[in-house]
């Protein structure tokens, strides 16, 4: 199975970054599981293994969740200690071995993979992705009772090498000294990838057999940016990947030498420059990159998690505002519905389907709920509150009433309250044609440019036959952006981009080139940006912008742009796929 | 024997953890505790056997609980409920 020549895989790029380590493979796995048909005497002793095993596990993850000082993941342990001790689980896994003298690893995992199976048939799409952390949980409980479970294992200074990860394993990982994750199975939006991500961990998901493809000890490149895996790399590659990772190091402190340098432009326009964030925590973080305010708040974990609670959502915004004071943060009203998770309703086209705006008027108590904790939260006035996905006049209209008709009723209750600056998203194109009226009801938008993508070309970027068409640098959508800015200055209300394209370098030269206010990037894009708009010149870039949006295809448009970059910031274009 | 309706007032209905919230209070009583929805009856005791019911927001879910504590018991349960798992 092991192969001696150089081998290129591509995987998921989950976390970014760049290692050159020996590897250490991980395995905790179904096919260990051995049946066996128990001697009468061995019976009693096969239980207590099995409940000495649980307990063991179960006080694994209560330790764990008291090192963990962040509420949402100390509640993902919650979940599975809770089923550990389902003592419907434990009769079902004892009756097994009393009844039928199955040993214990063997009940465990027909146990888990009955639960297992049922949960792939359940109706909510959100509880039949919790099917795969169900499985991992028995495999974990069944290396504990074999005595296959180490808490020490994490301990290398390498690349960790296995076939899929749980939260458990995920939090350990991040407080070792291991410098880098592949795993064989996995998405992107796990919880163990959330924080792989959130630590900084580089890592790629979905690299298949790579458990068998390797050895203990073989040297291996990871590139967790471009979700590739180098084994067996010939000296040359090494080389090269060596001069690449010292270059890239170079090149990041060079960046974080502009740390605390404005976003401007060489000829004096500045753009504001903001960052995403997916939870709450990812602000404190952020707070080390220097001072950026907050221009994409996505809150559907929010909404996972406190839909109904007002307080506790008042709470989050509260504290987020706070922090970024005297910077702004954008709460994003909660967007679900499309390919997330909403009750149990399907749509046969989910993005053309109940989404965004579309949920948030058809539940207006929970758009209610949201709005108020918002308006409550605004102490510092530095909070501005967004609407996801319109594409009609009426739907702004309706939520800006509901939105001041909550805050007239919050003035009846208490004094000094602050309205949050209101503005949509725009990422349908019927909204760009009828922007000038939509501009009447709004403070601010915000081009999400993914989206905007995807219904201009009508290319799901998910898709596995069509996502190569999926290109933001299309004409088409360069217009749409261009028709907005202008339409924007008109009107004098901000605008910004909070799409995939404000971290693209090609993206950011006409954006910039195009007029946008402000800039909002995933964090550990920002300072790259930084640096690439203090390189720019706003008249090259506006001279470029005019010229992008006459062109045939997005090639064109990226020999035009590639070009202006390598005259500018040719180091950028080395790292930069 | 003690019985009650309640509604799902969260958006999500009972998931992954409602389902666990659930059970945490079903285990501090010594009652049986059992929950419906429609044809399907489980231990409410039991995260995995929860986890399987189908009770968005707006349904209606029976609580029944038996024992020397189910007075409490159901007070407790139909509270969290009640509250939408917001609690915690």
């Amino acid at each position: 199975m092991r192969s001696s020549q150089e081998l290129k895989l591509k995987g998921i790029p989950v976390s970014p970054g760049i290692v050159i380590a020996p590897v250490k493979i991980f395995k905790r796995k179904r096919a260990q599981v051995k049946e066996r048909i128990l001697k009468p005497t061995e019976i009693e002793d096969e239980v207590s293994k099995f409940t000495k095993g649980t307990e063991k596990l179960i006080s694994v993850l209560n330790e764990l969740k008291m090192e963990t000082k962040e509420e949402n993941l100390a509640r993902l342990l919650d979940v599975e200690i809770s089923i550990l001790n389902d003592t419907e689980m434990q009769n079902d896994v004892i009756l097994l071995i009393r009844n039928k003298r199955r040993n214990a690893e063997s009940a465990i995992s027909s146990v888990f993979n009955n639960r297992k199976e049922s949960l792939l048939k359940h109706e909510s799409s959100y509880m039949r992705e919790r099917a795969n952390e169900l499985e991992r949980l028995g495999m974990d409980l069944i290396a504990m009772i074999n005595d296959d479970y180490s808490r020490e294992d994490f301990g290398f200074d390498g690349i960790i090498a296995t076939e899929s990860l749980s939260i458990e394993q995920a939090l350990r990982i991040v407080r070792s000294n291991a410098k880098g994750v592949v795993t064989e199975v996995g998405g992107r939006t796990e919880h163990s990838a959330l924080i792989l991500r959130n630590f900084e961990v580089p890592t790629v998901f979905g690299i298949e057999k790579i458990t068998k493809l390797v050895e203990d000890g073989d040297t291996m490149i990871l590139d967790g940016g471009k979700g590739v895996v180098i084994i067996n790399p010939m000296d040359s590659t090494l080389n090269r990947y060596f001069f690449i990772k010292s270059g890239y190091e170079r090149y990041e402190s060079g960046l974080a030498s502009e740390r605390d340098l404005p976003a401007i432009t060489v000829d004096g326009k500045e753009i504001g420059l903001y960052a995403n964030i997916d939870i709450p925590e990812e602000a404190d973080r952020l707070l080390d990159l220097g001072k950026y305010g907050i221009g994409l708040f996505r809150t559907e974990m929010v909404f996972y998690e406190y839909s109904s609670d007002e307080e506790k959502q008042y709470q989050i915004y509260y504290d987020i505002a706070k922090k970024v004071y005297p910077n702004s943060v954008t709460i994003r009203s909660f967007d679900v519905g499309g390919d997330k998770f909403y009750s149990d309703y399907t749509e046969e086209n989910p993005f053309l389907g109940l989404r965004g705006i579309r949920v948030l008027l058809e539940e207006q108590e929970v758009f209610e709920r949201q709005i108020r904790a918002v308006i409550r939260a605004n102490v510092h006035s530095n909070i501005r509150f967004m609407i996801p996905m319109v594409s009609n006049y009426e739907e702004v209209l309706e939520a800006k009433k509901i939105f001041l008709r909550n805050k007239k009723l919050l003035e009846k209750q208490q004094n000094n309250v602050n309205q949050p600056r209101f503005g949509v998203m725009i990422e349908v194109p019927s909204a760009v044609f009828i922007l000038e009226h939509i501009a009447e009801l709004v403070d601010f938008v915000s081009i999400g440019t993914n989206d905007l993508t995807q219904y201009t070309l009508a290319v799901n970027r998910k898709s596995l036959r069509v996502s190569k068409l999926f290109n933001h640098l299309h004409p088409a959508v360069l217009k749409l952006i261009q028709i907005t800015t202008d339409i924007c200055r008109e009107k004098n209300i901000v605008v910004a981009s909070c799409g995939e394209m404000a971290s693209d370098p090609y993206g950011v030269v006409l954006l910039v080139g195009f007029g946008i206010d402000e800039i909002s990037c995933p964090s550990s894009r920002i300072l790259e940006v930084k640096s690439l708009i203090r390189r720019i010149n706003l008249s090259d870039a506006e001279q470029i912008a005019a010229e992008a949006v006459k062109k045939s295809n997005h090639r064109a448009v990226k020999d035009l742009v590639g070009e202006y970059l390598k005259s500018v910031m040719p180091e950028l274009l080395e790292f930069y796929e | 024997m003690k019985e009650r309706k309640v509604p799902i007032k969260n958006k999500l209905g009972i998931h992954a953890r409602p389902a666990t919230l659930i059970a945490q209070t079903a285990n501090q009583f010594e009652s049986d505790v059992y929950i419906c929805k429609d044809d399907i009856e489980v231990n409410g005791k039991s995260v995995l056997g929860l986890m399987m019911l189908v009770a968005p927001q707006g349904s209606e879910i029976t609580i029944r609980c038996e024992g020397a504590d189910e007075e409490e018991a159901i007070e407790a349960i139909s509270k969290i409920i009640e509250e939408g798992f917001g609690e915690e």
